[in-house]
């Protein structure tokens, strides 16, 4: 099997283990193919349902991906940032800002049109942007098209616009949403599965489809698919069999299934780590005991062992808020286990207080596998410091609610997934969840200042990053020129299926048929 | 009691023994047989647990050899063995290959002891497993109980260990079946048995840990000494505990340690068996044993009715009989006929009654002849004595007549004054002869006894310090709170001035005399001892009779008249001497009784006597 | 450069330091030299010693990229602690540079590159000796340019008619050719354009069925008398193709004779300086640039 590496050599570089990688099988020596029209690209996603309401989107939500992922599909935004670090024209061809950067000025693109043949107008894209814009940024229309004019300096609104949930929609009324995108939904059904009970996932689950029909005038150009199919609360194991059996043609994969994906003649992908695996404390830790007991924790945890035997080299240990290639300068913040400064902390610390003596109760989402692993993992280390923590079960909302709802235990894991390409609004966002009063100054832009924020909101241990963790997926061998980006958009606009029989791949069960449809 | 109910008793005791004895035996055997098969059925169950394990262990030993002989697993090793290895590959195989073979752990430890793999406790992936390097070549060892710790639970596992042959560095493969309630799904209790696994899982007891096929077992905690007996000593125990207050909840429990490689506890079968059918059978042999017995009962009560009235009657006739002639009636008569032993008794009983009373009658004459010899003879003793000097007197008188006048005059004069005395002496002895035929009966009144007693006493009390005179010393122990008594104040005064005289006499040369008294259950003691000469049994016996005395002068009417006193107030009077030491008169006199209207006491009491007095009354008690 | 050395320099540091420059980022090596050098001037002038060979507090520099910024962060030894100094630069301003790859039997060299699309490129008949003309086809033009590698110089543009919908992914492929009479034939998808490669003249297409052509034919008579096909292997736009080169003759199931392998999909493939060499464009994955290549076959080792 020859193992095709996607992006930059520096890429790989730079994100280590996590590199995006992207294996092909040994197709042998096929003619050149070429985008060819027609077919339905049947999808499998992990999460049970979807919002594609851009406004109600929770930032830093596992959720987030998701919905991203499929409101690509119906709408776009002004800029996209390519692989390469270039910012490309979308429904805005041009911009430009003053000398600082708090004034910007985008010229639509001309002839664009909603799916349901409105013309798209400046103020569609106010209305849109208002609701998504943070605090003392505004959108207007103008002469050109549209200006946002910032508070402060906004050196990083292009990252903003073109990440996250900053698309242009408009709502038509009836809570239904209209874009310009390259396809448009079409139906949306709830499905009864059968599950297969080998794999133990239990009795027949409710699984929510949803199919996007091609948007025939799409600004861009008609996609070369004609459907996509989106089945929602498919299990990565079960979406793994699928591929196998040629009745998926993209599939989410779990860390667990990556690595038998990786033995088959599927193609896998793996994105930037994406999702910061975290410990947040319930109290507010101002006193000192507490700070001891949460810095002994940190001090205890092997985040490199977790990362490159745990997770089998498919997470980077995250000592920081922001993982290395959002920041660029993640390596600054100290990762090293050193057990002997946290025992030392540990035998400081008054046996009342919960972790010291006491057990310390970790709430962990009791659907998220992977959660409940690194929790954990977490305990043992600990447990060599002389540390008591025990995990509980605990409900799913509650742990990547960014305003930090009750759980049951002293400290949850929780998941954060970066949702954004500025690294400001990303720590932003994070300041929720680390209690920090919403009255202080936002995070600064400049590199250096922003560096010195982290470190600071690192010291108040409210929050201790462990892991980052990339998504997987994998995808059948007929599905080309899928050239998803590092930080998690899929971008299938630009897929196209191969139709013949021949170039199905190997398969290593019964006979599909029906596979894809003619044009 | 009556014979009627020693006959009841007796058959009664006989019926009980036996029935008893009976219900033991019958009880004791039952029982021994039950042991004996509840024994027989519980090691069946053990050896039928034991040869479970014994298969258990050969297979999880035989999963762990394929799992060790796969391809993967020996890439795994062989991979291992190679420089700078990549220890992350193969984190999630040991699940995988779980799963495959039917076990519920597996773990994969490379020659340094560190976990690479593992499907029960994927987070402990890095850290050392030391206790599987101990031992080189784990090939052919039998499979162990072991401690699992699981990320939430500890478990207890049967496990496995092997290393892989064909490598370089050794490489562990570690697998296990989980011990837990499901294994006990596996044996078949015979009916009345049951099995339950104890998971020794911490230091102490803690409930939860006793596990049954059936799920939750209710009241674990009454396990709690069986097991500390067995986390003691872990060799077999046997305890039989008590569900609820009936005794036929009550189920033994036989402990099988269930212990790991080092001989540490890990758990425990234990092999109950339901004594309720035991104790039923008990308890129906006790009630058909309570039935017998009251049916014994009842029948006994018929026949020993039936019995006693044949046979006590007659008995019955003649105790009433007996306690006539005892009443004084010498010619009751018992009218019972028949040939048998009772006829023969009523007959002998008829002739003794008669006999005695032709005697009494022979007795009473004796005696009344006795008595007027014993009275002439007194009689002419007391009146000698008197008369003798009178004779003397008068022949002085007629001798002195041819004397002078002068002479005459003075012989005159002295001996009229003799005769006088004499004449006096003479009158007195006549009058105590009188008083004792003519004693009066009593008057009852409330008398207090001890106050009558000092009040005798009290007239003597010059003599007892009289100067020239031996000294008298008196002690009192009198109860205070006596009852009260009904009395002639007067007559008891009497009787006791004639005891402290008699003790006056019997003590010449001195000595203590002292009274008790104390409350009986009928009434109430007194006691007059002194320490003089004391008596001899045979005079001990006479000592009440009227005229009997030990001395040379006297009566002999002063213990009579105590006697006749303490008679009149239906008490009793006793004597104990010892010749030398003393000698204690004891009388007792019943309480005085409720409804009887005490009658108002004629005189007061008695003044206190000059010493004249008391004189007179010495010298009539001689 | 000037700034980080101004940060640098303004924060707590040793007099004398070492430098250690590392390089996490897509940039090259001779660029990554070329910024050492300019920091090492910077911080001379700032009157900051950078020493080498000696036993001294090293000053770090470590060059990092996120998706839209280069990243420097410098680590900076004081006397009692250390400080931290980062300076950021848009990737679209920094520029990229990627070193030539190792030559085989075919052998390429990089004569054009661009960051705009190019559908194809082709080696056309010398306006005069020595004076080569490269014809390249973008998306809504066609280019000539004339001069050599590394000395291009842009003649002629002819704007190619629009089509009737925009394209998602349009394609193009220059077709050289004799009996065209220095005309360029254009395929475009659903169409077929000529365009002269001389003047000014406008772009004259029809309406046609385009049949894309799969590779091309080559040979090289110092290597015997064989023809060759050229044709990458690649199966869609997201992975590193091989130029892969077959005997012409043997039909399709031949072995590879040689092969070539490059930076990114092969766009096109098209005529050359002669039936030797054909003119290639690939898309560098790394970059994002089109490159033209000269592929040419090389006889012997």
């Amino acid at each position: 099997m020859r193992c095709i590496e996607w992006g930059w050599p520096a890429v790989i570089r730079q994100f280590g283990f996590a590199a995006v990688l992207y294996c092909l099988a040994a197709h042998g020596l096929a003619l050149a193919a070429r985008p060819q029209y027609g077919g339905v690209l049947r999808v499998e996603l992990r999460a049970a349902s979807v919002n594609l309401n851009p406004a109600k989107w929770k930032a830093g939500s596992a959720e987030f991906a998701t919905n991203q992922r499929l409101a690509e599909l119906l709408f776009d935004h002004l800029v996209a940032l390519d692989n390469y670090g270039k910012f490309q024209p979308q429904l805005a061809t041009e911009w430009s800002h003053d000398a600082a950067a708090k004034r910007w000025q985008f010229t639509l693109r001309q002839g664009v049109k909603f799916s349901d043949g409105t013309a798209l107008t400046p103020a569609d894209v106010v209305a849109a942007l208002q609701a998504l814009l943070p605090r003392g940024v505004e959108a207007t229309t103008s002469a050109a098209g549209v200006s946002i004019q910032s508070a402060a300096p906004a050196g990083d609104l292009l990252e903003l616009l073109s990440s996250g949930s900053y698309f242009i929609y408009k709502d038509s009324g009836n809570g239904l949403l209209r874009g310009t995108g390259p396809f448009v939904l079409e139906s949306v059904s709830a499905g009864a599965r059968e599950t297969d009970k080998a794999i133990g996932d239990g009795p027949v689950s409710q699984t929510q489809q949803l199919r996007f029909r091609v948007n025939e005038n799409c600004w861009a150009g008609r996609p070369y698919l004609d459907a996509i199919e989106v089945t929602l609360g498919v299990s990565s194991l079960k979406a793994l069999l699928d591929l196998q059996l040629g009745k998926a043609d993209l599939g989410e994969l779990s860390l667990d299934t990556l690595k038998r994906a990786q033995q088959t003649s599927l193609k896998c992908w793996s994105s930037a780590p994406l999702t910061l695996f975290a410990l947040r404390f319930s109290s507010d830790g101002k006193l000192e005991q507490e700070h001891r007991l949460r810095e002994a924790i940190s001090l205890s945890v092997d985040r490199e062992a977790m990362a490159r035997v745990l997770l089998q080299k498919q997470a980077d240990a995250a000592a920081s808020f922001l993982p290395q290639w959002l920041s660029g300068y993640a390596f600054l913040f100290e990762a090293e286990r050193n057990l002997e400064r946290a025992k030392e902390l540990r035998a400081k610390t008054p046996p009342a207080v919960a972790g010291a003596a006491q057990l310390l109760r970790v709430t962990v989402d009791a659907n998220n596998e992977l959660s409940k692993l690194i929790a954990e993992r977490v305990a043992v280390d600990a447990r060599a410091a002389g540390l008591t923590l025990q995990t509980v079960r605990g409900n799913q909302h509650g742990l990547s609610d960014a305003t930090g709802s009750k759980s049951e235990g002293e400290a949850q894991l929780i998941t954060w997934r970066y949702t954004s390409l500025s690294p400001r609004s990303v720590l932003d966002s994070i300041r929720s969840p680390t209690r920090r009063p919403a009255g202080e100054p936002g995070v600064p832009l400049e590199a250096d200042a922003r560096y010195a924020w982290e470190k600071q909101m690192m010291e108040e241990k409210n929050l201790l990053p462990l892991v980052v963790v990339p998504d997987f997926a994998a995808v059948d061998a007929r599905v080309r020129n899928w050239l998803p980006s590092p930080w998690g958009e899929w971008r299938l606009a630009d897929v196209w299926l191969e139709q013949s029989e021949a170039s199905t791949g190997s398969r290593d069960t019964i006979t599909k048929s029906g596979v894809g449809r003619k044009p | 009691m009556s014979f009627r109910t020693k006959l009841f008793l007796l058959f009664l005791l006989t019926v009980l023994a036996s029935v008893s004895a009976v219900a033991y035996s019958v009880t004791h055997y039952t029982r021994s047989a039950y042991e004996e098969m509840d024994n027989q059925r519980t090691t069946a169950l053990v050896s039928q647990f034991q040869k479970e394990l014994a298969q258990q262990r050969e297979i999880v030993a035989r999963n762990v050899e394929n799992v060790t002989n796969a391809d993967v697993t020996l890439k795994m090793a062989i991979d291992q063995t190679k420089p700078d290895p990549d220890q992350s590959l193969y984190v999630r195989d040991a699940s995988g290959a779980a799963q495959e073979h039917g076990l519920d752990f597996m773990e994969f430890v490379i020659a340094d002891g560190t976990l690479i793999s593992s499907a029960e406790y994927p987070a402990r992936v890095g850290y050392k497993e030391t206790w599987v390097t101990s031992v080189k070549d784990w090939n052919g060892s039998e499979a162990f109980l072991r401690r699992v710790e699981l990320p939430s639970e500890v478990a207890v596992s049967l496990t496995a260990v092997r290393t892989q042959p064909n490598v370089a560095k050794p490489f562990y493969t570690i697998g296990g079946r989980r011990l837990d309630e499901n294994f006990l799904a596996s044996l078949v209790p015979p009916a009345g048995l049951r099995a339950l696994l104890y998971l020794n899982l911490d230091s102490g007891f803690a409930p939860g840990d006793v596990v049954s096929s059936a799920g939750k077992v209710e009241q674990a905690e009454k396990f709690a000494p069986l097991i500390a007996q067995l986390q003691k000593q872990p060799e077999p125990a046997v305890q039989t505990i008590q569900w609820t207050n009936d005794a036929d909840s009550a189920e033994t429990f036989h402990a099988l340690p269930l212990t790991g490689r080092n001989g540490e506890l890990l758990g425990a079968l234990l092999v109950g068996s339901s004594r309720g059918d035991l104790v039923h059978l008990t308890r129906h042999v006790m009630k058909l044993a309570g039935a017998v017995a009251a049916a014994a009962m009842l029948i006994g009560l018929l026949l020993t009715w039936w019995v006693s009235a044949r046979i006590t009657k007659p008995i019955e006739e003649l105790a009433e009989g007996a306690r006539e002639v005892a009443a004084g009636h010498w010619h009751t008569r018992i009218d019972l006929r028949g040939q048998d032993e009772t006829g023969q008794l009523a007959a002998a009983f008829n002739h003794m009654t008669q006999t005695l009373s032709a005697q009494r009658e022979r007795l009473v004459q004796t005696e009344r002849v006795a008595a007027w010899r014993e009275l002439a003879r007194r009689l002419a003793h007391e009146l000698r004595n008197p008369l003798f000097p009178l004779q003397i007197t008068v022949e002085n008188m007629q001798r002195a007549r041819q004397l002078g006048n002068e002479q005459f005059l003075e012989v005159f004069n002295e001996s009229t004054a003799t005769l006088k005395a004499e004449l006096a002496n003479l009158n007195s002895i006549v009058n105590r002869f009188s008083d004792f035929s003519k004693m009066p009966a009593p008057e009852f009144s409330r008398v207090e006894i001890n106050e009558v007693i000092r009040g005798a006493v009290r007239l003597f009390e010059p003599q007892f310090h009289e100067v020239g005179k031996p000294t008298i010393t008196t002690e009192f122990f009198l109860k205070e709170g006596l009852p009260e008594i009904d009395g002639d104040s007067e007559l008891l005064h009497k009787a006791f001035q004639n005891l402290v005289l008699n003790a006056l006499d019997a003590m010449p040369a001195g000595g203590t005399l002292t009274f008790r008294t104390a409350e009986t259950q009928s009434g109430v003691r007194i006691e007059v001892s002194d320490t003089g000469k004391g008596l001899t049994p045979e005079e001990c016996s006479r000592l009440f009779t009227p005229y009997y005395t030990t001395k040379q002068q006297g009566t002999g009417l002063g213990l009579a008249v105590v006697q006749s006193v303490i008679s009149d107030h239906r008490g009793t009077i006793s004597v104990a001497s010892e010749e030398g030491h003393g000698t204690t008169f004891r009388m007792e006199l019943p309480r005085r009784q409720p409804g009887v209207m005490p009658k108002k006491p004629q005189a007061a009491v008695a003044e206190e006597p000059g010493p004249k007095a008391a004189a007179e009354a010495a010298a009539a008690n001689d | 450069m000037e700034r980080l050395a101004k940060k640098v320099a303004a924060s707590p540091h040793e007099h004398r330091m070492s430098l250690l420059w590392t390089n996490q980022s897509a940039l090259s090596a001779q660029r990554v030299e070329r910024l050492r050098a300019a920091f090492a001037a910077q911080m001379e002038a700032a009157q900051v010693r950078i020493v080498q060979g000696e036993t001294v507090p090293v000053l770090r520099v470590a060059i990092e990229q996120t998706p839209t910024q280069i990243v420097f962060v410098a680590t900076i030894p004081g006397e009692s602690s250390t400080s931290v100094a980062i300076e950021e630069v848009a990737r679209a301003a920094a520029g990229m540079e990627t070193a030539a790859q190792n030559s085989i039997r075919l052998q390429k060299e990089l004569i054009w590159q661009q960051e705009t699309k190019i559908f194809s490129a082709a080696m056309l008949a010398e306006s005069a000796p020595g004076d080569k003309r490269l014809a390249v086809l973008t998306e809504d033009a066609l280019l000539i340019y004339g001069g050599g590698p590394g000395n291009w110089k842009l003649g002629l543009t002819k704007m190619l008619p629009l089509p009737r919908q925009p394209q998602r992914a349009a394609r193009g492929q220059l077709l050289v050719a004799d009996d065209l009479n220095g005309r360029v034939a254009i395929l475009l998808p659903g169409r077929r354009c000529e365009a002269s490669a001389i003047d000014e003249s406008a772009v004259d297409c029809v309406n046609v069925t385009t049949e894309w052509p799969a590779g091309r034919l080559m040979a090289l008579a110092s290597c015997g008398t064989q023809t060759w096909w050229l044709k990458g292997d690649g199966v869609d736009w997201t992975g590193e193709d091989r130029l892969l080169l077959r005997n012409a003759g043997a039909g399709k199931e031949t072995a590879t004779t040689a092969e070539l392998g490059m930076d990114g999909p092969v766009i096109s493939i098209s005529a050359g300086e002669g039936v030797g060499s054909a003119t290639v464009v690939v898309r560098n994955l790394s970059s994002g640039d089109y490159e033209v290549y000269r592929v040419g076959l090389a006889c012997g080792d």
